[in-house]
C-alpha cells in the first residue's frame, strides 16, 4: 500500500459519491461575477429553495451523526474532517464529490443559475481539489439552457481530477430529449461521464408522500428508471456510444426489474423508437453503471443472484454517500465472501472503467 | 421433405397463409416485391399464430423522430404482443442474436409453391 492508500497499478477503494457543502453561500461570493452579489448580500437570496418536508434521523442537514463536525456546522464541508472520516476512516482511495448545490432546480433565473454553477465549480476546484489530489469533481450546470451549460462543460472538461458533468435527477427535466444533447455531446468530447443524482426536486409518482420513507425507497429509482428510458428511448446511447451514465444513491436492486420490463416492450414497441439500435438492457450492461449506496441487504447468495439476472458484473461501483445519514462502508456494504475478483470490480475497476484515467492517482 | 402447398397465383403480394408442413404450421408469405419465404407459424413468445399479424416493410430510423421504412427489408409482426421477425432472417430485431424464428426454403416451380429442402432459398425456384 502506498501513503495514499492505494495499490500499484490502481486505486483500491473508489468511492464515486462523495458529498462537498458550503458552509454558507456566501463562500461563492469570491468565485461568483460581482454583478451577482447584492443579490447575496444586500437581497438575502439564500440559495436554491428546497421543497422537500422530511427531517429524519440525521444530524444536522442529513449528516451522519458520529459525522457531524464539532461546531455543528453544514455538512461534509471541512476538508480535514472528510480526510479523517473518509480517507483515513474508511480507507477511501480516491472520492468523487457531488456536492449539495443545485442550481439546475432553479424554476427561473437562468442567467444567474448558470453564473453559481460556475461559481460552486470554481470554488470546489479551489478548495476541494486543489489541496486534496485524493479527490475528484463534477462540473455543475445549469441544464435549464444546455448551450451555456455545454460552455461550462467546456471550460472545466479537461481539469486533471473532473470526471464527470453533473445531472441532478429533476421530474419535470427529460434528459432523453434532443433539446438537452448538446450536455452529452460535450460531456463526451471531454471524456467526461455524466452523472444522475436526485436531490429535493426529486419527486415520487404520487409526488411528495406523506412519509420519508416512502419518498426515499421510491422516488429516487422511479425517476432514475424514468430518465434512463428517457435517455435509451430517445437514443442518447445510440448517438454516443462511448458515453458512460452514472447513476448514484438509487440502490441496485431495481435493475434486473428494469431490464426485463425495458426489453419486454421493446420486442413489442420497437416500432416507435427506430432509432434505437440496441434492447435497453445491452445498452444499460455497456454504458450504464449504478452506485451500490443504499445497498440493498443481501445474502451473498441474492446478491450473486442479481448479478446473474443482470448478466453482467460491470455495472455496479462502490459508493458511501458520505456524510449522510444513510452511508455505507465499504467493509461492511456488500456481502461477505464474494469473489475478489468481483469484490475489487465493485469498489474500483468498474469505476475506473466508467470514469477514465483521470480517476487513477 | 417436398411439399407442393397452393398455386402460384393464390396469394397476391402482401398476402399469407398458414399451411401444415409435417407436424409444423408454417407460414407461406409472399413480400411487396412478390418473393415467397416461409417461417415457422408460431411466435417465439407466446406462440401465437404468426399467419394471424401483419406484414409490412420494416421500420428504420437514422435518427429521434425519423420512421423511414426499410426498402429491402419486410417484417412479421406478431398479432399478440407485436414482435416483429424479419421475413428473410426470421430473427427478432429488437434481439436479432437471441431471437430467430425457424425459416423454410420456398420455391415456385411449374406454378406451385414448394416447400422443403430441394427448392432454392429466395423464391426464385427451378422455372
Amino acid at each position: 500500500m502506498s501513503q495514499s492508500g492505494s495499490v500499484v497499478g490502481g486505486p483500491t477503494i473508489v468511492d464515486a459519491d462523495v458529498h462537498e457543502g458550503l458552509k454558507s453561500i456566501r463562500d461563492l461570493l469570491p468565485h461568483l461575477d460581482p454583478k451577482w452579489h447584492n443579490h447575496i448580500t444586500q437581497y438575502g437570496w439564500q440559495g436554491p429553495a428546497n421543497p422537500l418536508p422530511y427531517v429524519v434521523l440525521s444530524g444536522e442537514d442529513g449528516t451522519r451523526i458520529d459525522w457531524m463536525l464539532e461546531d455543528k456546522s453544514m455538512r461534509g464541508s471541512d476538508l480535514n474532517l472528510m480526510r479523517k472520516h473518509l480517507f483515513e476512516g474508511e480507507q477511501i482511495t480516491v472520492g468523487i464529490l457531488n456536492g449539495d448545490f443545485r442550481p439546475s432546480t432553479m424554476q427561473g433565473w437562468h442567467e444567474f443559475a448558470a453564473d453559481l454553477a460556475a461559481a460552486y465549480n470554481d470554488w470546489q476546484i479551489a478548495v476541494w481539489l486543489d489541496p486534496e489530489p485524493r479527490l475528484r469533481g463534477a462540473i455543475h450546470v445549469a441544464s435549464h439552457d444546455p448551450q451555456i451549460a455545454a460552455r461550462e462543460i467546456d471550460r472545466l472538461g479537461q481539469h486533471p481530477q473532473i470526471v464527470q458533468a453533473f445531472l441532478p435527477a429533476i421530474n419535470d427535466r427529460e434528459y432523453g430529449d434532443p433539446y438537452y444533447l448538446p450536455i452529452f455531446e460535450a460531456a463526451v468530447r471531454n471524456d467526461l461521464a455524466v452523472t444522475l443524482h436526485h436531490c429535493g426536486h426529486t419527486r415520487s409518482a404520487l409526488g411528495y408522500p406523506r412519509y420519508q420513507i416512502e419518498w426515499h425507497a421510491t422516488a429516487i429509482p422511479q425517476t432514475m428508471m424514468c430518465q434512463l428510458a428517457s435517455m435509451i428511448c430517445n437514443g442518447v446511447f445510440d448517438r454516443f456510444p462511448e458515453l458512460k451514465v452514472v447513476v448514484l444513491e438509487s440502490g441496485f436492486t431495481w435493475i434486473p426489474h428494469f431490464m426485463w420490463r425495458m426489453d419486454e416492450h421493446f420486442r413489442s414497441l420497437r416500432v416507435e423508437i427506430p432509432w434505437v439500435k440496441r434492447k435497453p438492457s445491452d445498452i444499460l450492461r455497456a454504458q450504464v453503471r449504478v452506485s451500490t449506496q443504499p445497498a440493498e441487504t443481501l445474502s451473498k447468495r441474492q446478491f450473486l443472484g442479481l448479478l446473474d439476472q443482470m448478466e453482467t458484473e460491470d455495472m455496479l461501483v462502490f459508493s458511501t454517500d458520505y456524510p449522510h445519514w444513510d452511508s455505507d462502508s465499504p467493509s461492511r456494504a456488500l456481502p461477505a465472501g464474494l469473489p475478489d475478483g468481483l469484490q475489487q470490480k465493485i469498489l474500483s475497476g468498474n469505476a475506473v472503467a466508467a470514469f477514465g484515467p483521470r480517476l487513477l492517482p | 421433405m417436398r411439399q407442393v402447398v397452393f398455386g402460384a397465383d393464390e396469394l397476391a403480394p402482401g398476402e399469407m397463409r398458414a399451411v401444415q408442413y409435417g407436424a409444423m404450421s408454417v407460414v407461406v408469405l409472399r413480400d411487396r416485391h412478390g418473393r415467397y419465404h416461409a417461417l415457422r407459424n408460431a411466435c417465439l413468445h407466446q406462440g401465437a399464430p404468426l399467419s394471424k399479424g401483419t406484414l409490412g416493410p420494416m421500420v428504420d430510423g437514422s435518427a429521434v423522430g425519423q420512421y423511414e421504412p426499410a426498402a429491402d427489408r419486410e417484417v412479421l409482426r406478431c398479432p399478440w404482443h407485436g414482435y416483429e421477425f424479419d421475413v428473410e432472417s426470421g430473427r427478432c430485431p429488437a434481439d436479432p442474436a437471441r431471437l430467430r424464428l425457424r425459416t423454410y426454403p420456398v420455391a415456385v416451380e411449374d406454378g406451385q409453391v414448394v416447400l422443403g429442402r430441394d427448392t432454392v432459398p429466395g423464391g426464385q425456384g427451378k422455372l
